[in-house]
């Protein structure tokens, strides 16, 4: 406590005097700066190619089934792991041995699935960045650990930019009981350290493709 | 403050270090200029982008006049989410809070995400010290740690290294065949910390962004390694700067744009992570950090120091800094914000010099997406320096400049000592131009004249029209 007495009190004494003020107000986005696309899938896959990101839109589960199912076989069928969650749900039978995830696997389990399938809570399209609301740590976890990550969403997931998803983004901030992390992604992990030439894959996952379903 | 932590050594003698690095210049120079073009290309896109610096400049001026409301909120609303919020005056306490609960969990390996407040505390060493190993897992941050260097540039710390002297580290230190493919050297490192990350019991990030309102801890990566540090071991440890605050949840997305924008040209960081304290059993701790910022606080004429994010945008157009890269500044911060900022969070005796490693050309403010008056910063500092015990303030240099100043103050004083000082130089035992070893240093670079054998006004007196 001394500490933060100390602190507090050295803070106080330069302010002593000084007007007070409201907070600034302002508009991210005043009107006439940034006009919404019409295509709002065509700009969020630009803006995902732009940062290495791929995006693949079906107009049924059935045609995103066929996807995975050949994904899964390009990779070399490796151990796949869903989330249990809706979206992921009507999908698990498209990869062989697939399981959903037991929110009580450890880091060390966790790490030895190079393969995961995501839900995605809302996709920025001029940004081309997925929203991620993980409901548990081990949901966490799997946004950095398997070499390829699946978000899949409805495509009327999609919305123009930030704004329009910061009010629950503050509200689930907001709230006292949310505990753990919100995410936002946006590609697939990269560094460019090395004489700023770019590579991906430093960390986390070196592929991150979005999958989008019109009708779910 | 550490001993391993070097700090305050003079600008002349660290650039003279820094030059000496083979591939320093080139290398820094070019990535700095690749980092200004993409900038310019992300800004471009924004039409409002002036518009934002000017609102990120209001808000964090609000947040610094509001500085004791916004830390108290803040505290209680990481408290009401689980999250333990620790207060540290410098670098000893901080140092010594970090240990006390590593040593409570019996930690033995720590990952650590790249952070400048942690650079502060040199806590490699600290924990090193203690025995016990502290990765950092950042490339730019491994590769330096590897080759037991400091980092050079806030967002980019090994870009003073080329593509083969990285090759050649990794080949020497981990024992891996010499390869110059940034692919290949990062698949090395990759491999290796990730078992970092499976087995450390502890976690330690630095905060982008603290929301006073929600107690939501911002923090902005690309490689992965943030999110793994913090998420992977058990317990995660948030080491900010106090000045680190946003007052509402509602300011995060022009920071959070004017960050990515102008640190790395990216639209918004690969992650970026909210993080809302902790569900148990994993722990949180953030420890709120003073170490000099409250002593800026004091000097209203230095206060917009606080304001920075940390891009590095004017380190990247700064001549000096392209030319004499990071280490030049002799502590944690480079660059022109390092040169305002240092000189309040170390001595004056020791980093009094640092304000005059600028060409005061206004580039830096330029580029500076909060909008701090650097140049003027740095003026405000230069006043400090020569007033005050520091390096630059020569008692040789003080009295030449007051004799100058006795002889401008009336023409016939300046007369007298044009003429006292041509008669006196034209008999001297070595000629101006060539002043001898006594002027060495201060001659690299700028070449003296002949002095001629009358002055100005007695060849204008005497020319024939």
């Amino acid at each position: 406590m001394r500490a933060r007495d100390a602190i507090l009190g050295r803070i106080r004494s330069s302010l002593t005097g000084e007007a007070d003020q409201d907070a600034p107000s302002y508009e991210l986005w005043p009107q006439g700066t940034w006009t919404a696309p019409t295509d709002l899938f065509a700009c969020f896959a630009d803006e995902l190619h732009r940062v290495q990101g791929e995006s693949k839109r079906f107009k049924s589960v059935g045609d995103a089934e066929q996807f995975l199912e050949k994904l899964h076989r390009e990779l070399g069928k490796p151990r796949a792991i869903f989330v249990d969650h809706p979206t992921c749900r009507q999908l698990v039978q498209a990869i062989e041995g697939a399981c959903f995830l037991d929110c009580g696997m450890d880091r060390t389990q966790l790490a030895t699935i190079p393969l995961a399938i995501l839900s995605a809570a809302f996709l920025l399209a001029d940004t081309g960045s997925v929203v991620v609301l993980p409901r548990n740590h081990a949901e966490r976890l799997l946004c950095f650990l398997p070499d390829v990550t699946v978000f899949v969403a409805r495509t009327g997931c999609i919305v123009p930019h930030l704004s329009d998803v910061w009010e629950e983004i503050t509200r689930q901030a907001s709230d006292p009981s949310s505990r753990g992390e919100m995410l936002l992604v946006t590609g697939p992990s990269r560094t460019a350290d090395i004489e700023k030439k770019l590579v991906l894959g430093a960390h986390g996952p070196r592929r991150l493709i979005v999958t989008l379903i019109d009708e779910m | 403050m550490h001993e391993h932590h070097s700090y305050g050594m003079t600008f002349d003698v660290a650039a003279t270090a820094g030059l000496a690095e083979p591939h320093a210049p080139p290398v820094v120079a070019i990535s700095a200029a690749r980092a200004v073009h993409s900038k310019a290309i992300a800004s471009a896109r924004i039409p409002q982008w002036e518009t934002w610096r000017e609102t990120a400049h209001r808000i964090k001026a609000w947040t610094i006049a509001h500085l004791d409301r916004l830390l108290v909120q803040f505290e209680q609303q990481i408290t009401a989410r689980g999250g333990k919020v620790l207060w540290a005056e410098d670098a000893d306490q901080a140092n010594a809070l970090i240990l006390e609960i590593a040593k409570s969990k019996g930690v033995r390996t720590v990952v650590k995400a790249k952070s400048m407040a942690t650079e502060e505390l040199a806590l490699n060493y600290v924990l090193a010290d203690a025995g016990i190993r502290s990765m950092e897992t950042d490339l730019g941050e491994y590769i330096v740690q590897l080759a037991g260097q400091r980092p050079t540039h806030l967002i980019g710390p090994a870009m003073h290294m080329s593509a083969g002297e990285i090759g050649r580290l990794f080949a020497d230190k981990l024992g891996m065949a010499y390869t110059e493919k940034p692919e290949d050297l990062i698949a090395e490192a990759r491999k290796r910390l990730r078992q970092d990350y499976l087995n450390a019991e502890m976690g330690v990030s630095g905060v982008n962004f603290g929301v006073a309102d929600t107690g939501t801890l911002a923090v902005v990566e690309n490689e992965g390694n943030g999110g793994l540090s913090m998420a992977a071991p058990p317990v995660h440890i948030a080491v900010m700067g106090i000045e680190k605050l946003v007052p509402r949840m509602a300011d995060l997305p022009v920071f959070l744009n004017l960050l990515a924008r102008s640190g790395t040209g990216q639209a918004l960081s690969t992650y970026t992570h909210f993080i809302q304290g902790a569900a148990p059993p994993r722990e949180l701790y953030v420890i709120l950090l003073d170490n000099g910022r409250t002593s800026i606080l004091a000097d209203k004429g230095a206060r917009q120091a606080l304001y920075c994010i940390r891009c590095g945008a004017c380190l990247n157009v700064c001549p000096v800094y392209r030319r004499s890269g990071g280490w030049a500044y002799g502590w944690v911060y480079p660059g022109p914000i390092g040169a305002v900022t240092t000189p309040h969070l170390v001595p004056l005796e020791l980093s009094g010099e640092l304000p005059f490693a600028s060409s005061l050309c206004g580039a830096c403010q330029e580029a500076c997406p909060v909008k701090i008056d650097i140049p003027h910063q740095l003026l405000h500092l230069r006043h400090k320096a020569v007033t005050r015990r520091s390096p630059v303030r020569s008692g040789g240099e003080r009295l030449m400049w007051r004799l100058w100043s006795w002889a401008n103050r009336g023409p016939r004083r300046y007369r007298l000592l044009t003429w006292l000082g041509l008669r006196v130089s034209l008999r001297l035992p070595w000629k101006p131009g060539k002043p001898g070893q006594w002027l060495r240093a201060w001659r690299r670079g700028r070449e003296l004249p002949d002095i001629p054998a009358q002055s100005f006004k007695a060849w204008w007196r005497n020319r024939k029209p």
